[in-house]
C-alpha cells in the first residue's frame, strides 16, 4: 500500500527543480570560493618567483615555505620571515584573549541586566542601539578616530592634553602594552554590542517558567544567574565563543591601520593576517608577491583555527545531550534490527 | 502549465547564472574594444603623423622644415609603434600641484587644448603612490604619461610592460645637450633605452625661520647661516645653541627623514645593492656613522620626534599651534619650495595666526645633496603617441616653454641654459622665502648631483632604515646593531629578488 502511494509522489516529485534553482548558486560558489580556496593550497607549495621581472616563474617546492615559516632556516631570509611569523602569531592570540575576555563578560552582564524583569530598565532600545552603534561603523573609521584620539601623533588629543599638562608626549603605538590595550579596547567596544544581543536572545530563549519559580522559591539574583542563566546559556556561549575566535585569529583591520607613519605597522601588532597580506602584496615597487609564503601562512592559519575550534566545541558539548545522542542512535539501530527480523517472519 | 513552470525555472536559473559571470565577461568586451579602436587608429596615424609638425611649425617660429631639424626643435614623429587618436591625454601622478602650471606652459608651446589634458591623481605619497600605480595599470585604465618618483622609476623603466621607449612617442637624447647631466642616465633602463625625461632637478637645501635664526643665533643673512652650517659637526654644534636658547622648544631638524635624506644623497658614496646582494660591510658603508649620529642629535632633542608626511611634521614650522617652533627649519628639495608645496604648507596661509609666511630662508646646507625628482614615462599602451611626444619636449626639452614654467612655478628646471639665464635675470622672487632667490642658492648643488648609485631598491631601503633608525631613536630598540640588523631583516624580507647577508 504505502509503496504504491510512494512511487506516485516520486513521478510528481518537484525536486529537480529545487536543484535547478539552487544550481547557480553552487555553481557560482564552485568557481569563486572553492577553486581559490584549493588554490591556496596548491599556491603554498609553490616558490615566489616573478616572471615580469625576469626571474624564474614559480617553482614546486613541496613543504618549503612551511619548514621556512616554522623553523627558519639558513639564511637571514628565511629566519627573519620564521620570527616575523611567529611573533605574529603571538600577537594574534594576545589581542584575541584580551579583548574576548572584557567583551563577554561585559555583554553578559550588560544582557543579564536588559532581560532582568525585576530591574526594568527604561529607554532599552535606545541602549541596545547605542551599543550596537560602534559595529556599524567601518574599521577604517573606527581607526581614523582612533587615530586622532591616542596615537604617535603629538597632535591627538591624548597627547596635546598630556602637553598641555606639561608632559612629553607619549608614542603610544611603540610601547607594545600601550597599543596592544588600545586595539584590544577598539575590538571590545566594536564587538561587545553584537555580542549582547546575542546573549539577550539566549536568556530570552530560556523557558520564563524557570525563573519565576526560581523567584518564589526565594533564590537571589547570584543564585538565578549561577544556576540557571549560566547554564542555559552555555550553548550560546559556545557559539559566541567559537565565531569570536575563527574573527579573532583572522584579526586584521584595527591592527593594520593603527599607524601614524606610512606603512609603520607595527611589530607588536601584526597579526598573522596583516602578515599574510603583508607577504602577498611585498616586494620592490611593481608587485613581486610571496604567494608562497602567503598561501602557507593562511593555509596554517586554517588549520589552528579549525583544530581549535573542534576541541572547544568538543570540550563545552553538553555531556548528557551527547550520552541522549548515543542511546538514541542504540535505540533506531535496535529497533530496524528488530523490523528486520520482522519481514523475515521471525518474532511474533 | 507543467512546460511553463520548467521553461520559467530554467530561465531563472540562467538569468542568476549569466549575472554572476558579468564580471568575467566584461573584460573581455573591454579588450576587445580597445583592440578596435587600435586599429582603427592605425589607419589615423599616417593622417595626424602629417598633422603633427604642421601644428608645431605654426606655434614654433624657428622650425621651417619638419625633417632634419625636428630632432632639435620639436619632437620628432612617433615611429607608429604606439597608439594614436584618443580623446584625452591621460597623465597619471601622485599630485596635481605641478600639472596645473604644467597645462598652461604645453597649450601655449603646442597649440594643444588644455581641455585635452587630463589627470588621473591616486592621492598617495612616495611608496603608496607606487602601489597605487600598479592597481591603475592591473585594471588596465586608460594612461598615457605617469610620472615616476626618482626612488622607484627604475623599477617601472626596467619593466616593458609598463614603460615604452620615448622613441616611441618621438623624444631622442639628443634632444637633452642642455639637461644637467644624471638625468639621461637615469632615464634609460638597464639596456639603455631612453624610458624616461624629467623637468626638474631636486637639489636639496635647508630651509630655515629666519627670526628664530635672528633671535637665538643672532643670525640675519644667509651667508651667515650657510657658514655657522657648513658641515654637520657645525650643523649639530649650531643645533645645540639653538636647543639651549629656545629652552628645549626648537630642535635644528625637522625629522629623522630630512637628516637621512640629506646624509644619504650627500654622503653616500657606493650603491645599496650590488649584483643583487646587499652585504654587510656594504650597508655599513652605506649608513656611514648615520645611526649613531641620528640617536646622538635625536636624543639631545636636535632632531624634532615628528615623522616625515605625517599631521605633526609641516605645523612645526609655523609659531603658533600645538607644534609651534618645534623646529628651526626643513631639509627640502627644490620641489617643495614652490607655490602649494611643503613650505608653503609649512608656513601656513598668510594672515593666519601663528603663520610664518615669507620667513623662511634657504641654504645649501651641511652638505650638498638631492631628494628624487620626477621622470614622465609612456605608457606602451597610450593612445596619444603624438600628444605624448609633445607634451614632454614642451616640458623636458623646449627651453622657452621650460622658462615659462620657471617663471610660473619657481621650480629649478632640468636645463642648464635655462636656469643660468633665469639666475643671471635675478628675476626669480620666491615670496615664501621673502623675495630670495632659491635657484640661485641651490645651483651649485644642482650641478653636483650624482645619481650613478642609484638603484630600484631605494625607496623600500630608505623605508625600512628610518624605521628601524627610528625605533632605535624612540628606544624601542636597545642598541645600534640591534637597529642594523632589524633593518636588514625587514630588507630581506621586502626585497624578494635580493640577497640580504
Amino acid at each position: 500500500m504505502a509503496s504504491t502511494a510512494q512511487s506516485r509522489i516520486k513521478s510528481i516529485s518537484y525536486a529537480k527543480y529545487g536543484y535547478m534553482f539552487i544550481a547557480p548558486f553552487f555553481i557560482v560558489y564552485a568557481f569563486f570560493q572553492i577553486w581559490p580556496l584549493i588554490n591556496t593550497f596548491i599556491l603554498s607549495f609553490f616558490g615566489n618567483g616573478d616572471a615580469a621581472f625576469g626571474a624564474e616563474a614559480q617553482e614546486f617546492m613541496a613543504l618549503d615555505n612551511y619548514k621556512t615559516l616554522l623553523f627558519g632556516g639558513d639564511d637571514r631570509r628565511s629566519n627573519a620571515l620564521h620570527d616575523t611569523f611567529v611573533q605574529s602569531f603571538i600577537n594574534t592570540v594576545i589581542l584575541w584573549v584580551g579583548n574576548f575576555i572584557p567583551q563577554i563578560a561585559l555583554s553578559l552582564l550588560l544582557a543579564v541586566w536588559f532581560t532582568d524583569s525585576k530591574l526594568h530598565i527604561p529607554g532599552q532600545g535606545a541602549f541596545k542601539v547605542i551599543m550596537y552603534l560602534p559595529n556599524i561603523i567601518t574599521a577604517v573609521s573606527v581607526a581614523a578616530l582612533f587615530m586622532r584620539f591616542i596615537s604617535n601623533s603629538q597632535t591627538s588629543a591624548a597627547n596635546i592634553i598630556l602637553q598641555n599638562m606639561g608632559n612629553e608626549a607619549i608614542k603610544f603605538e611603540n610601547d607594545p602594552a600601550w597599543s596592544r590595550g588600545i586595539v584590544m579596547f577598539i575590538q571590545t567596544w566594536m564587538w561587545f554590542g553584537n555580542t549582547m544581543i546575542m546573549m539577550m536572545s539566549g536568556i530570552l530563549g530560556i523557558n520564563p517558567s524557570l525563573f519565576e519559580a526560581a523567584n518564589i522559591d526565594g533564590a537571589s539574583s547570584g543564585q538565578v544567574l549561577g544556576k540557571i542563566t549560566l547554564p542555559l546559556l552555555k550553548p550560546m556561549v559556545v557559539y559566541t565563543l567559537i565565531t569570536s575566535m575563527i574573527g579573532g585569529l583572522q584579526m586584521f583591520d584595527i591592527p593594520f591601520l593603527y599607524h601614524t607613519a606610512a606603512g609603520d605597522i607595527k611589530d607588536h601588532l601584526r597579526t598573522v593576517a596583516v602578515f599574510i597580506y603583508e607577504q602577498f602584496r611585498v616586494g620592490n615597487n611593481v608587485h613581486s608577491p610571496q604567494y608562497g609564503v602567503a598561501g602557507a601562512a593562511s593555509i596554517m592559519l586554517f588549520f589552528v583555527t579549525a583544530i581549535l575550534g573542534i576541541f572547544v566545541f568538543r570540550m563545552n558539548r553538553d555531556q548528557d545531550e551527547a550520552r541522549k545522542k548515543a542511546e538514541r542512535k542504540a535505540l533506531v539501530k535496535e529497533y530496524k534490527k528488530q523490523q528486520k527480523l520482522a519481514k523475515k517472519g521471525g518474532l511474533e | 502549465m507543467n512546460n511553463l513552470k520548467k521553461t520559467l525555472a530554467l530561465m531563472a536559473a540562467l538569468a542568476m547564472t549569466a549575472t554572476a559571470f558579468v564580471g568575467c565577461g566584461d573584460d573581455k568586451t573591454s579588450t576587445s574594444e580597445s583592440a578596435t579602436e587600435a586599429t582603427t587608429v592605425a589607419e589615423e596615424t599616417t593622417e595626424e603623423a602629417t598633422d603633427a609638425p604642421e601644428n608645431e611649425s605654426s606655434d614654433d617660429e624657428t622650425s621651417a622644415d619638419d625633417g632634419a631639424a625636428a630632432s632639435t626643435d620639436g619632437p620628432g614623429t612617433p615611429d607608429g609603434t604606439l597608439g594614436e587618436g584618443g580623446d584625452a591625454l591621460t597623465i597619471l601622478c601622485w599630485t596635481e600641484d605641478d600639472l596645473s602650471y604644467m597645462y598652461d606652459v604645453v597649450a601655449n608651446a603646442t597649440g594643444m587644448d588644455k581641455a585635452m589634458m587630463v589627470y588621473k591623481n591616486v592621492g598617495a605619497n612616495g611608496t603608496e603612490a607606487n602601489e597605487k600605480y600598479a592597481q591603475v595599470f592591473a585594471a588596465d585604465e586608460d594612461v598615457d604619461l605617469f610620472f615616476c618618483d626618482a626612488d622607484w622609476n627604475m623599477a617601472y623603466q626596467n619593466n616593458d610592460e609598463y614603460s615604452a621607449p620615448l622613441s616611441g612617442v618621438g623624444i631622442t637624447e639628443d634632444m637633452y645637450a642642455d639637461a644637467y647631466d644624471y638625468t639621461v642616465p637615469m632615464g634609460k633602463d638597464a639596456n639603455g633605452v631612453l624610458k624616461g625625461v624629467t623637468w626638474q632637478v631636486a637639489a636639496g637645501g635647508y630651509a630655515y625661520r629666519t627670526d628664530l635664526a635672528e633671535q637665538y643665533l643672532g643670525i640675519t643673512t644667509p651667508e651667515d647661516m650657510q657658514a655657522a652650517i657648513s658641515d654637520w659637526d657645525a650643523f649639530w654644534a649650531t643645533a645645540a645653541t639653538v636647543y639651549e636658547k629656545s629652552e628645549g622648544v626648537t630642535a635644528m631638524a625637522d625629522s629623522l627623514g630630512g637628516v637621512w635624506r640629506a646624509y644619504s644623497n650627500g654622503n653616500r658614496t657606493s650603491a645599496w645593492v650590488q649584483d643583487g646582494v646587499i652585504t654587510a660591510d656594504n650597508s655599513k658603508a652605506c649608513l656611514g656613522d648615520f645611526i649613531n649620529m641620528a640617536k646622538t642629535n635625536y636624543d639631545a632633542g636636535y632632531i624634532s620626534t615628528a615623522s616625515q608626511w605625517t599631521d605633526d611634521w609641516l605645523p612645526q614650522g609655523m609659531s603658533a599651534g600645538t607644534q609651534a617652533n618645534k623646529t628651526m627649519g626643513f631639509f627640502f628639495p627644490t620641489w617643495s619650495l614652490g607655490a602649494g608645496s611643503q613650505l608653503s604648507k609649512a608656513e601656513g596661509e598668510e594672515g593666519t595666526e601663528g603663520s610664518t609666511y615669507g620667513l623662511y630662508n634657504v641654504v645649501a646646507g651641511p652638505t650638498g645633496w638631492f631628494w628624487g625628482g620626477t621622470w614622465i614615462c609612456v605608457s606602451p599602451k597610450t593612445d596619444n603617441a603624438t600628444e605624448a611626444g609633445q607634451f614632454l619636449y614642451a616640458m623636458t626639452a623646449d627651453a622657452e616653454a621650460m622658462q615659462a614654467y620657471v617663471d610660473a612655478k619657481g621650480d629649478f628646471v632640468n636645463n642648464k641654459t635655462v636656469m643660468a639665464n633665469t639666475i643671471a635675470a635675478g628675476t626669480n622672487s620666491n615670496p615664501l622665502l621673502g623675495g630670495q632667490d632659491h635657484l640661485a642658492t641651490l645651483a651649485d648643488s644642482a650641478a653636483k648631483v650624482d645619481m650613478s648609485i642609484a638603484t630600484q631598491y631605494d625607496t623600500t631601503i630608505n623605508a625600512e632604515l628610518l624605521k628601524a633608525v627610528q625605533a632605535y631613536c624612540e628606544g624601542t630598540i636597545a642598541s645600534e646593531d640591534d637597529c642594523v640588523n632589524e633593518f636588514l631583516n625587514k630588507l630581506s624580507e621586502s626585497l624578494t629578488d635580493v640577497t640580504v647577508e
